[in-house]
């Protein structure tokens, strides 16, 4: 993915779809972009990882409920389960940030909320891995990734519903995001069948 | 001259459990003593005294564990890799599962914050044979009987935790049903996958207090297997 921080998955024999539904690869792969983040920007986290797995299966669960038959909606599902695992990764946070680097500038996303940035690029990054080898589609992120009022906004709406995650997620991936019932795959069918451009305002 | 007749193959799952059982008391032990003494309490002679005899018992502790140990060791020498729980058939089976069994118990206990453990590898000996015994069924099926079997009476015998942790409610069911999922997973991976298996089982405890019946672990089993 173009311009967000990196993260060198770890290795599989298996399609990356496949893969981060093992909880040992789905750890491993976030502790990978935890690691690139601490070489990048100096971050340091600690992982909490009973946290991690119950968040894990949780999302598994939920993606299960929502799974949907027809196979024209994948690339709409992929998009969708990535921002649910945002959504769950926030609303249970597993992350905990240790001190700042000297000379962090908090104006900037990574430090100004270090947790909620780790987990917004790995599912970022999953998601682009995915898609990519799934469809061979390129992925890029919009500006307002960069904008540091859409991190404050993020920020206060997540904590507020966490459900608010899967609309800024969609927001920075480019997609037409979904505030009034985020977390509903049938939802976000309906109103693209119904108006597939409409792009609803921010909150906050 | 008469050829000679092969020996009858030891069960030593039993020996085993002898050493490992003489090992454990010998420590638990140690650990009763140097918490139980009030040595900062005694005024002398006494606590010069108390001091020695709690030199004295736990070099004999040391001394009856490190044998307790290097028994356990010398009998301990085997395959690991549990057996495809489809195929009960395949060599060594039931010694395969037993030894799997016993030390995957015990590491998903310790990671769960386990001090130390006692576990029964003639148990999981006896839960292969009475489940393997019944008629022909799923590597899930037999995962689910397993998990029956392992947990009522349990294989863990005993558990110390660590001092200040908190214990997960049934740890020693969550532990027996992480050590069936690796194996369902994948048995080449069995230790490789046993802590995630164990963090897996730990997320799901709620679910399985509630399965206890055959066909709730089944599904449970078969929900998970290719999530570890």
């Amino acid at each position: 993915m173009s311009d967000a921080p990196d993260l060198h998955l770890p290795a599989t024999s298996e399609p990356l779809r496949v893969a981060i539904r093992r909880l040992r690869w789905y750890r491993e792969a976030f502790a990978r972009q935890l690691e690139e983040l601490r070489e990048d920007y100096g971050l340091s986290f600690t992982v909490d990882d009973r946290r991690l797995a119950q968040i894990f299966v949780d999302w598994l669960r939920e993606m299960e409920v929502q799974k949907p038959s027809d196979p024209g909606q994948r690339r709409a599902y992929f998009d969708f389960v990535s921002a649910l695992m945002l959504r769950d990764l926030l609303r249970d946070m597993p992350l905990k940030a240790g001190p700042l680097p000297q000379g962090a500038d908090p104006n900037r996303a990574e430090y100004f909320w270090p947790e909620g940035f780790a987990c917004t690029v790995f599912c970022l990054n999953i998601r682009a891995a995915v898609l990519e080898q799934e469809f061979h589609a390129e992925t890029s992120l919009t500006p307002d990734f960069f904008n540091l009022r859409q991190w404050w906004s993020f920020r206060e709406n997540a904590k507020a519903d966490p459900n608010a995650a899967m609309g800024f997620f969609d927001v920075f991936t480019g997609n037409n995001p979904e505030w009034q019932m985020p977390d509903s795959f049938r939802q976000r069918l309906n109103r693209a069948l119904a108006a597939p451009d409409r792009r609803a305002g921010l909150t906050g | 001259m008469p050829s000679r007749l092969p020996l009858p193959s030891i069960d030593t799952a039993p020996i085993k459990d002898v050493a490992r059982s003489l090992r454990f008391a010998v420590e638990q032990g140690g650990r009763s003593l140097r918490k139980g003494l009030p040595l900062e309490a005694l005024p002398e002679p006494a606590a010069r005294l108390a001091d020695a005899a709690l030199t004295t018992a736990l070099r004999i502790g040391d001394s009856a564990g490190r044998g307790a140990a290097s028994l356990a060791h010398v009998l301990l020498d085997g395959d690991d890799t549990p057996p495809t729980l489809s195929h009960p058939e395949e060599a060594a089976a039931e010694a395969r599962f037993a030894v799997a069994a016993h030390d995957g118990l015990r590491a998903a206990l310790m990671r769960l914050g386990a001090e130390s453990c006692l576990v029964s590898e003639a148990a999981a000996v006896a839960a292969w044979r009475h489940v393997t015994r019944a008629a022909e069924a799923s590597d899930s099926e037999t995962a689910a009987a397993l998990y029956l079997a392992l947990t009522d009476p349990s294989a863990v015998r005993e558990v110390v935790w660590t001092e200040g942790a908190t214990p997960p409610v049934e740890a020693a069911r969550v532990a027996t049903f992480a050590v069936l999922l690796a194996m369902l997973a994948d048995p080449g991976e069995y230790q490789a996958l046993l802590p995630a298996a164990t963090d897996l089982a730990l997320a799901l405890a709620p679910d399985l207090m509630r399965a206890d019946d055959p066909a709730s672990l089944k599904t449970l089993f078969e929900d998970f297997r290719n999530h570890v």
